[in-house]
């Protein structure tokens, strides 16, 4: 099957460089604290954020800063195949939630709560490829929404490498293809690198061909999100 | 004992007795979403609004809320639908999939239902709410035989089509299950089962193969004519309420649910809570019950047939 056609074009109609269409919602749900409900293409992913509040689990508080829990489902209807995924979540559910953790630990100013826990719920209700960048996504939103101070508007985006030709913002088409996918969270003013992950191989001068182009989706999507954030800030005032 | 002290005692015995009952009423069973539990002062304060016919949200004993549902909200299944009631907010998808029937039942298909509470409303209880929630939900639709199951059959003792009806609940504000049983409908109602034939075998043997249509929008929708929906009547202290707030059912001592379809007839009942209802109040229950299923039957037929007319019209 070919992903990539010889004018550029792929399956959806995008070019290599372009990411898919993004809308978004914060304050989608009203019980959290701060909350997001955030598609890029066909990949729907609902965050919310509680925080801070006191620790659930006392060996783990910090007294020098607040700790951060995260969990990460599939909704059962999320993928094109049904599937159960239990109340736990399998592995890769809880590898997702840790490495979330990870990087919402550095990016939230946890010196500031010391003693408390934010708790990051992720739920994946469609996955069309690029669900943990659209997670990183959606929880960063929805810490925006719940106002917790931040270091930046970190953003993520993958990429990937499908027909000889890097490709960003991969659907799940493209995804099962057999190339490489890596996924990477920039902060979008100083450039570092929050979140790295690739699985699969790539040899050094594709992966940084790759990378560079999931970096420059990042700001793509930087730039859409600072927009959506920036327009419901202004209803929510003039409301 | 001399004659003040008498007094004081029953007096101290009527607090204890107020203060179990008030417990007693506060432990309405297992399908409460509440994170934080309401005063004393609260409960009072509720009840004697109930009584006044005024809760707090302005409603009387038999408003129902509005709810808003929204169609399709997940293209990649066969069915969805997102359902509001005021602050309660459940999503379902609904997917069809080809597996082996039940031995017991060859020539019939499934309906399985599982519902799921986001894992931000996870805590101390969620998976036994999430059990009887999805055992209430199987029993009102599936176990009914509202929706044809012998339709569903493909290859007898082979394949048929299984129905997965998966509920999210995102945000709960009372009455959970009369929104997951409405929005259920919904998605059904939105459902479009893809269309197959069944042919001989290449190889001759005389085995049957499937084939199902190239074309993605050839597809069938579901007959949902005969799907219920539920109404949950609460009692607090003693009078009945329709479509509790979260809060409300902190209060409540008893709460019966029906499941009422489209010519009136009750699919199903189930009553929750240690309190108890007498006969004459059961029956009377039933009689509103009656009443707001019809109310709430128009409004998700209208929005399920505006939606589908709106797909013919875009195929």
């Amino acid at each position: 099957m070919e992903y990539v056609s010889p004018e550029g074009l792929r399956l959806d109609g995008r070019r290599a460089n372009e990411c898919r269409k993004i809308a978004c919602r914060l304050g989608a749900v009203e019980h959290a604290d701060g909350s997001c409900y955030l598609e890029q293409g066909n990949t729907k992913v609902l965050a919310t954020v509680s925080g801070p509040q006191e620790v659930e689990q006392r060996s783990q508080m910090s007294h020098e800063c607040a700790i951060v829990r995260c969990e990460f489902r599939t909704a059962n209807f999320a993928t094109s195949q049904r599937k159960d995924f239990g109340s736990g979540g399998d592995r890769r559910h809880k590898e997702a939630a840790l490495l979330i953790q990870q990087t919402l630990a550095d990016l939230v100013l946890v010196q500031l709560f010391p003693r408390s826990q934010f708790t990051v719920c992720i739920t994946v209700l469609q996955a069309d490829g690029g669900e943990r960048a659209v997670a990183l996504n959606a929880a960063t939103l929805a810490l925006i929404d719940a106002g917790v101070p931040l270091k930046s508007f970190l953003t993520a985006c993958s990429a990937g490498f499908v027909d000889d030709t890097a490709i960003v913002d991969m659907n799940y088409v493209e995804r099962t293809s057999g190339g490489a996918e890596v996924v990477v969270a920039v902060h979008p003013d100083s450039g570092h690198v929050a979140y790295l992950q690739m699985d699969s191989k790539l040899s050094i001068p594709h992966f940084q061909g790759v990378m560079s182009l999931a970096v420059r989706g990042c700001k793509q999507v930087n730039k859409v999100l600072r927009r959506f954030v920036k327009k419901q800030i202004m209803a929510t005032r003039s409301k | 004992m001399n004659d003040p002290k008498p007094q004081q005692q029953s007096q101290q015995q009527q607090q204890q007795q107020q203060t179990q009952k008030q417990q007693q009423q506060s432990r309405v069973g297992v399908l409460l979403f509440s994170a934080t539990s309401i005063s004393p002062d609260e409960s009072v304060f509720i009840r004697s609004g109930v009584e006044q016919d005024v809760r707090n949200d302005g409603r009387g004993r038999l408003d129902h809320r509005d709810f808003d549902v929204e169609l399709a909200p997940l293209p990649q299944s066969n069915g969805s639908a997102r359902l509001r009631l005021g602050r309660t907010q459940v999503l379902v998808g609904v997917n069809a999939e080809l597996e082996e029937p039940d031995s017991e039942r060859p020539g019939r298909g499934k309906v399985v239902c599982v519902v799921k509470s986001a894992p931000s409303l996870a805590g101390k209880g969620s998976r036994k709410r999430d059990v009887a929630l999805s055992g209430a939900l199987q029993q009102i639709i599936a176990d009914s035989d509202a929706i044809d199951t012998e339709a569903l059959c493909v290859i007898p003792g082979k394949q048929c089509w299984v129905i997965y009806v998966d509920v999210v609940v995102v945000d709960s504000d009372g009455n959970v299950l009369d929104a997951i049983v409405l929005a259920a409908k919904a998605a059904l109602g939105n459902t479009l089962i893809p269309s197959l034939r069944v042919i001989d075998s290449e190889e001759g043997d005389g085995k049957k193969e499937i084939e199902l249509s190239e074309d993605p929008f050839d597809a069938q929708p579901l007959d949902c004519s005969r799907l219920p929906v539920a109404v949950s009547l609460t009692k607090i202290g003693s009078c009945v309420v329709v479509d509790a707030t979260s809060q409300e059912e902190q209060c409540a001592a008893a709460c019966l649910t029906f499941a009422i379809d489209a010519d009136g007839n009750v699919c199903s009942t189930s009553k929750t809570g240690p309190g108890a209802v007498s006969p004459s109040g059961v029956i009377e229950m039933l009689k509103y019950a009656g009443q707001i299923a019809q109310q709430l039957h128009k409004k998700i037929s209208a929005a399920v047939d505006s939606d589908s007319s709106e797909r013919d019209d875009r195929m």
